[in-house]
């Protein structure tokens, strides 16, 4: 069903990926719940979404994932995959996740996770606390996957 | 008259220690001193076993310089951590998505919390960079534990057995480490 901004909510069973570019991401195999915080871009504004894949439509590969390396010798990490059930029922207090995708995207294998009840942190502003324990939630029920 | 020709000592600058840890030190401390003095002792008292082996000084002073290697390396390393994610993750999008550069004034905040706590105590947490170029501390072992840490404040947010502590201050360090401290209590890390 679609919601106000005409985007559909997945099936609970699907499988997502959010790939990870950042070793630094990643440490003694652990995801940093960081890895699911909205990004501030440069001028200033805050990502609508975490951006994922569907791994049923395609799986990231180093053929797949179109990556920019920022330094010589840098190559794409991985993925955290989880259901899109693990998501849904992530709920601290009032704040809770969908995953969602856009039917009019030409790109039907990407897709996001949009948190509710957020107030995003800006730049340098520590992070609100109950989304610091959603985040590790999902980083915690998340399998680490190296490509 | 003579007059006093002596200066007052500071205080005692508090090191950030466990009770558990200083107290670890100190036994081994007052092992390694004693050595030979409780043999003895039960030797002219008649009252040695027959299969008493005594640990040697030796044994000692390798257990206490294990102790305090393994206390110096944990903080060596996380300190290394946070010098290398600061000085390179200083370009916008160095997630692979849009995140900001690493906020110097977090950067220090970071710091003298690490430098606060002890080997000991960093050994449970993981450092990781945010996108907002702020800096978490993450526990380990798959607990819900995380300390975010930001230019002016920080906050903390850790959960075990349905109960919750949060919250959100300006960031000093000696408080920040009292509230790692807790939540190792709240996550039955002290033992």
């Amino acid at each position: 069903m679609a919601d106000r901004a005409g985007l559909l909510t997945l099936d609970e069973e699907e499988k997502i990926a959010r790939i990870i570019f950042a070793p630094s991401m990643i440490l003694d195999g652990r995801i940093s719940p960081s890895a699911f915080f909205l990004s501030v871009m440069k001028d200033g504004t805050i990502e609508e979404y975490i951006s994922v894949w569907r791994l049923a439509l395609k799986i990231p590969s180093r053929q797949t994932v179109r990556f920019a390396p920022r330094k010589s010798g840098d190559s794409l990490y991985g993925y955290a995959r989880l259901e899109v059930a693990d998501c849904h029922h992530t709920v601290v207090r009032d704040y809770g996740c969908r995953v969602k995708v856009n039917p009019r995207s030409p790109n039907q294998y990407h897709a996001g996770i949009y948190y509710t009840g957020y107030a995003p942190a800006s730049v340098g502003e520590c992070s609100d606390p109950i989304f610091m324990m959603l985040a590790s939630r999902l980083a915690a029920v998340s399998t680490l996957i190296t490509v | 008259m003579s007059t006093c020709d002596f200066v007052l000592a500071d205080p005692v600058v508090n090191t950030g220690h466990t009770v558990r840890t200083s107290f670890v030190l100190t036994v081994v401390s007052a092992l390694t001193l004693s050595v030979g003095t409780y043999e003895m002792c039960l030797s002219s008292s008649g009252l040695m076993p027959e299969d008493f082996s005594p640990v040697s000084s030796e044994a000692i002073d390798a257990s206490m310089s294990a102790l305090l290697s393994s206390e110096f390396s944990q903080k060596e390393n996380m300190l290394n951590r946070l010098e290398d994610l600061f000085v390179e993750l200083q370009h916008y999008g160095w997630d692979g998505y849009g995140a900001a550069p690493l906020q110097r004034a977090a950067y220090l905040n970071t710091r003298s919390l690490i430098e606060r706590m002890t080997g000991s105590q960093l050994a449970f947490w993981n450092l990781f960079p945010s996108p907002n170029g702020t800096f978490l501390l993450s526990v380990k072992n798959g607990d819900i534990a995380s300390v975010s840490i930001g230019d002016c404040e920080y906050s903390f947010a850790a959960m075990k057995d349905g109960v919750e502590f949060i919250g959100r201050e300006k960031f000093n360090s000696s408080r920040a480490l009292a509230i790692v401290e807790n939540i190792h209590t709240l996550l039955k890390y002290n033992g």
